[in-house]
């Protein structure tokens, strides 16, 4: 089993961020969230993990001795596999070598670092609180404190980006981390971005530059050794992220704290969004369910589809027709015939992968297994 | 006491205009201390009802034109002015909302002198603020001839209107020409050749009220329990049976000639049935509303429907949307054209994919309207040469109080059907005003554009132009729809074609991506609902063959600038 942890709180939240966190309140209520997680944890039912990913938010708001304390929890209550990946995710301007090396002795051996960019004005553009100098600093210090899984997350297309994306993907591949998260900045509804898209107050580049873009910076990345493993993800070999791969293989995963999504048999559930009630149902003793699906067999098919082609290696007929009984071309026989003539999908092998095309219209792609309105 | 007593669908309130034609009766004790019944029609002022206007003119001894004192007279005012005159009445010539500040009521009165009214005869008026509105019914007692007609004689009314109730079945509006209707007589409508047994009789005051009998002279109605508002139609004849010889009818009936047709197609393939009820039900109160089936390759199961304007087509859709909560899609608007085969052979169609091919084609007439446009001096040059390039022949101009000049034009009916208000109004900064009347058929160079998407003629959006402004006609749609047409997974041209031959083309570029699909942590279920919310994005789309169009694209086009 995979375990999330999620910490809601940043420092400041970046203008085109939608997940759920919030700027982080007084070390009282910060530590009473970790109370509740602690209570969260030691109330799961207990099992064997393989994988711990603490995300947020940015855990390292909290200080490392606190995420020791966590970390400390489910190694309390759950069966941790001797080769667990436990990563922690870190904003560079919240770290420094004190406190990554204390994270490292604590037992976190995976660190990903938001860089997004290695050009400061980019970075102040949208709200980040760290500076590229900043980023150089914690990847050298992550490296003296021994964590050898690194990875680093870049934004493209960020607003007013010109030709700076070339030289923030050279300078990552410089820095040498062992896995490469690459996104396309996207204007999530809500956000203070959106906000500033429909005022006009900012410029993004065009989309089809953004992607002429990272096209680019994919085959920079590759031409280095990289291998792409997912339509945003980049590792090199053996660095694949073990604990998002649960994700896209449909494989079982526990989330903890406020917000967090769990998948279990054929349930997928979330607990409560907002961090103050999280921890008020937590701590009197309830559960914090928010909310439920149960997956029918279609449902369950059509998920294996949308998540499996996200991997370069996409679908395996064999095991899918092992997980649910059915060829997957016999289970979405117009879908697959559809998208192999437009040429997003194609068989290699006995596997069904999405060409390049494929990829760049995943979303087209993935709308064709959902269930028929 | 409601502010438009007498506009009663939420569309004439909300646009403060009259469709459907009013009556009311008031008892009026005049300033010569007698009392007065005064039937009173409120008409609708728009061309497309003319013929409606008309037939009420033809139910009253007079009429009071009513002028707004800061518009002025209008080429509506005009048009209708005519008709009164034709119809014989003595006119009382008003301008109301002299309260507005913009009112210019010196001005409208010599206006109203160009059209041959004495000063003395004209009253100022506002009927928010009760000015002159005792004026008003003095002049009518005064000048107004009362109506004759003898009881003596047997029955005879004239239908201004009918409407449709739930109970009584179709309700006509009279104006009793001569004889006294009572429940129990049997009638017949001369013009549809039906025959009922009455069962009420009474007025509007406004709302229906029963009465024993209608003399002549007056204004109400009959219930006889009528099904279809075909058979008692707007300037039929009702007369009572069983009297000496046959009634004869009153001049002036004509059914109604709808001179615009679109298809209308619901949004929602499943909403084919209720599209046909509410069009049935709209018909009850509508006999100028006609439809039938019609099957497009591009927008499924519709109808075909015939309208007495662009007007009353607009009404249409839009208590389609409003009343009946459907949502429509009308194909552009078109005009009756009248066809000669080669065989001799004629026939009329009202849709442009039924035009026959070229070489089966002795003859294409078009139909011609007599427009009048009024627009001030200053604007009339950019007026002409818009009515030029709708190709307008000029028949007569005539320059008016204030610096105004009366344009008449023989112009095509379907060159008013393409943004031809719009520009109107924009070229003369909102002065101009239109009326046009039914003029005839004539012969024209016409030819059929067809739209291909992807090779495949799209039969919703072919239409029939002059051949001169065919390639213009062409460029402008292919444009429009590069516009609308959102990128797909493969290259789309779009060519406009006359026959075989390609007029313009341009090229929907394939899409290239559609954002990175990121996925972070393992919220799956948002990741479905993003999906679908997307997936149901597209199925708003309409397929035509292998290219999706967004369904605004088809309203779209329909608002093409020449």
């Amino acid at each position: 089993m995979g375990l999330y942890l999620h910490f809601p709180f940043c420092r400041k939240k970046c203008a085109y961020c939608d997940f759920n966190s919030v700027p982080a309140p007084d070390t009282g209520s910060r530590s009473r969230y970790l109370r509740a997680l602690g209570a969260e944890i030691r109330a799961a039912e207990a099992g064997l993990v393989d994988t711990v990913y603490c995300g947020g938010g940015t855990p390292t708001v909290h200080s490392a001795e606190d995420l020791a304390g966590i970390l400390g929890e489910v190694k309390g209550r759950f069966a941790l596999s001797q080769d667990a990946e436990i990563t922690v995710e870190a904003n560079p301007g919240t770290v420094d070598r004190e406190s990554l090396a204390a994270l490292r002795a604590a037992g976190f051996n995976r660190l990903s670092l938001g860089v997004q960019s290695f050009h400061d004005c980019l970075l102040v553009g949208v709200g980040r609180i760290h500076s590229a100098e900043e980023s150089r600093e914690a990847v050298t210090a992550a490296r003296a404190a021994g964590f050898t899984n690194l990875s680093l997350d870049l934004i493209l297309g960020l607003p007013g980006e010109k030709e700076e994306w070339r030289d923030s993907v050279a300078q990552a591949i410089r820095l040498s981390p062992e896995h490469v998260s690459l996104y396309p900045l996207s204007v999530e509804e809500g956000t203070l971005l959106a906000e500033r898209v429909a005022a006009d107050t900012v410029v993004l580049p065009e989309d089809d530059e953004v992607e002429r873009r990272w096209r680019r910076a994919a085959r920079m990345l590759e031409e280095d050794g990289y291998r792409r493993y997912e339509i945003s993800n980049f590792a090199r070999p053996g660095f694949q992220c073990r604990h998002n791969r649960r994700y896209w293989e449909r494989r079982e995963y526990l989330g903890l704290g406020c917000g967090a999504h769990s998948f279990l048999g054929k349930r997928r559930f979330w607990n409560t969004v907002r961090w103050d009630e999280y921890a008020e149902r937590v701590l009197s003793g309830e559960i914090p369910l928010a909310g439920e699906e149960h997956l029918s067999a279609e449902e369950e098919r059509g998920e294996a589809m949308i998540l499996g082609l996200r991997l370069a290696g996409g679908v395996s007929r064999r095991e899918f027709a092992a997980c649910y009984g059915i060829d997957p071309e016999e289970a979405f026989p117009s879908a697959v015939e559809r998208l192999q003539d437009a040429g997003l999908l194609r068989r290699r092998r006995n596997r069904l992968v999405l060409t390049a095309k494929g990829r760049r219209l995943a979303n087209l792609a993935f709308a064709a297994f959902l269930p028929e309105s | 006491m409601q502010d438009q007593v007498l506009d009663r669908l939420e569309i004439e309130r909300e646009r403060g205009i009259t469709v459907k034609a009013q009556a009311v009766r008031m008892d009026y004790t005049a300033a010569d201390g007698r009392p007065y019944v005064l039937n009173l029609l409120d008409t609708p002022g728009h061309v497309d009802f003319t013929y409606e206007v008309s037939r009420s003119l033809a139910a009253c001894e007079g009429a009071i034109l009513v002028v707004d004192a800061s518009q002025g007279v209008e080429a509506q005012t005009v048009a209708n002015y005519h008709l009164a005159l034709e119809a014989n009445l003595t006119m009382i010539p008003v301008i109301n909302k002299i309260d507005l500040p913009s009112a210019d009521p010196a001005r409208v009165t010599r206006e109203l002198e160009e059209l041959g009214f004495l000063p003395g005869e004209v009253i100022l008026a506002s009927a928010k603020e009760g000015v002159g509105v005792r004026d008003i019914l003095e002049a009518v007692v005064g000048r107004v001839p009362p109506p004759g007609g003898s009881s003596e004689r047997s029955f005879r009314a004239l239908v201004f209107d009918s409407r449709f109730d739930q109970y009584k079945g179709v309700v006509p509006y009279l104006r009793v020409m001569e004889g006294v209707l009572r429940p129990g007589a049997k009638v017949r409508f001369l013009g549809t050749q039906t025959e009922f047994t009455v069962n009420e009789v009474g007025y509007f005051r406004p709302e229906p009220v029963p009465a024993e009998a209608l003399q002549p002279g007056e204004v109400g109605y009959l219930a006889a329990a009528i099904k279809s508002v075909r058979d008692a139609r707007v300037g039929d004849t009702v007369a009572e049976l069983g009297r000496g010889a046959p009634p004869e009818p009153l001049a002036g009936y004509r059914p109604a000639v709808p001179m615009v047709f679109a298809g209308l197609y619901p949004v929602d393939s499943d909403d084919y049935g209720e599209l046909r009820e509410a069009l049935e039900k709209l018909q009850l109160n509508d006999a100028a509303l006609s439809f039938e089936p019609e099957t497009s390759a591009a927008l499924g199961f519709g109808f075909r429907a015939g309208f007495l304007g662009l007007l009353h087509l607009e009404i249409v859709m839009e208590r389609l949307e409003r009343e009946y909560g459907l949502s429509i899609l009308a194909t552009a608007p078109s005009v009756p054209y009248r066809v000669t085969l080669n065989g001799g052979d004629v026939l009329t169609i009202h849709n442009p994919v039924d035009l026959p091919s070229p070489g089966d084609t002795l003859k294409l007439e078009e139909p011609v309207v007599e427009a009048r446009i009024i627009v001030p001096a200053a604007h009339v040059g950019p007026v002409m040469e818009l009515i030029q390039e709708r190709r307008g022949l000029q028949e007569n101009m005539e320059y008016l109080e204030g610096e105004r000049v009366a344009l008449i034009y023989q112009l095509p009916l379907g060159e008013i059907m393409y943004d031809f208000f719009d520009q109107l109004k924009s070229r003369s900064r909102g002065y101009a005003t239109l009326d046009y009347r039914w003029r005839d058929y004539a012969e024209s160079d016409l030819v059929k554009v067809d739209i291909l998407l992807n090779g495949e003629s799209v039969d919703a959006f072919s239409s029939i132009v002059h051949r001169k402004k065919a390639y213009a006609r062409g460029k402008a749609m292919v444009e429009r729809l590069r516009e609308l047409i959102p990128r797909q997974m493969f290259e789309i041209p779009i060519q406009a074609a006359i026959g075989g031959r390609v007029l313009a083309r341009e090229t929907v570029r394939a899409m290239r991506k559609d954002v990175l699909a990121k996925c972070y942590g393992g919220d799956i279920t948002r990741k479905k609902k993003l999906l679908a919310k997307q997936k149901e994005g597209k199925e708003k789309m309409k397929r035509l063959g292998s290219v999706e169009i967004p369904r605004q694209a088809f309203t779209a086009i329909l608002k093409l600038d020449d």
